[in-house]
């Protein structure tokens, strides 16, 4: 009596299993498609940015780097930024220099226009070596449009008459971070 | 000795097993659409003048609210090769207000082996979802139930 009644438990319990494992036969069927959206952010800058001068002698260099991002911060206590960083001096030397500039108060420069939920920086922003400076902050619940959003920096390089003639590169590096 | 005749009518029918969740992850790149797939095991039996259809249809919107958008298109489905019957091809938009076609069944299919008959028991066809990932969406977990059907028995 007591193996009958074992055989009976598990063929309950089989039964019982079943229809969570291969779900229920029926005419129609439901399944529930879960998503969790989370944050992001990613930006994509042009390539090259030309810093040409004025048909004033010594006019300053000046350019416009463009970009574009994909933001989305979390709802509760997000944020997130855009900053920009000298990450290679320019070269090769003997020109104009972010790290060791030839005349004391020589900068490259910058001003920020951003589209979208962001917020560019305010004035003037002289660009370091190395080291981040804002571009654009974000608040919480950012969220650019579908396509993206843009945004430009134009670029000011003090004309220096210690320069020597040449052509000097200098590599940007754009950074969008969440917190 | 009697002989006595048995006879059966057997009806048109058609049913649907598929698993009650399936969860869409992204990649690992920033904003890359969220995937999943499910299986949709299905068994039906059509008469010999009626095709039957397995299809999907959304049942209102991702909730909560602010979530991902039927609308927009933004929700799509491709089917692999069914083990019976004719699987949807190319990309589908998933909608709330029209039954999409996921398998075609022909006249007269049957079950479980024989002449025109699938020789799976039940048959099956894979389901793969992908949605845009979106960057007006707001940061949170959404849910879209999307209900199977076995139709045009």
């Amino acid at each position: 009596m007591q193996r009958k009644l074992s055989l009976f438990l598990i063929m309950v319990a089989l039964v019982a299993v079943s229809p969570a494992a291969f779900g229920q036969w029926a005419t129609t069927g439901t399944t529930n498609i879960t998503v969790a959206v989370g944050p992001e952010a990613a930006i994509s800058v042009n390539s090259a940015t030309p810093l040409t001068t004025g048909t004033t002698l010594f006019d300053d260099y000046t350019g416009t780097t463009t970009f574009s991002y994909k933001i989305r911060t979390a709802q509760a206590g997000g944020s997130g930024s855009i900053t920009a960083q000298v990450l290679t001096d320019f070269s090769p030397g003997n020109g104009p220099s972010v790290q060791n500039p030839p005349t004391a108060g020589d900068t490259l420069s910058y001003g920020c226009t951003v589209a979208g939920p962001g917020t560019g920086c305010s004035g003037s922003i002289a660009a370091q070596y190395q080291v981040d400076t804002s571009v654009a902050t974000f608040g919480a619940n950012a969220r650019s449009s579908r396509a993206g959003d843009s945004g430009s920096l134009a670029w000011v390089l003090t004309n220096d008459p210690q320069y020597e003639t040449g052509n000097y590169q200098a590599v940007v590096r754009f950074t969008i971070s969440l917190m | 000795m009697v002989n006595q005749t048995v006879s059966i009518t057997l009806q048109p029918q058609g049913k649907v097993s598929v698993p009650s969740g399936i969860t869409l992850l992204k990649g690992a790149q920033a904003f890359t659409s969220y995937t999943g797939s499910m299986t949709v095991s299905f068994r039906a039996r059509t008469t010999p003048a009626t095709s039957a259809t397995v299809t999907l249809q959304a049942s209102g919107n991702f909730t909560p609210s602010g979530g991902p958008s039927l609308a927009a298109g933004d929700l799509t489905f491709t089917c692999g090769a069914a083990a019976y019957g004719t699987a949807c091809s190319g990309a589908q938009t998933v909608s709330s207000t029209s039954q999409r076609t996921v398998v075609t069944l022909p006249p007269a299919a049957c079950m479980g082996g024989g002449v025109g008959c699938s020789a799976a028991d039940p048959a099956t066809v894979q389901v793969s979802f992908q949605l845009a990932n979106d960057p007006m969406v707001s940061t949170g977990t959404y849910s879209l139930p999307v209900v199977f059907t076995v139709s045009s028995l």
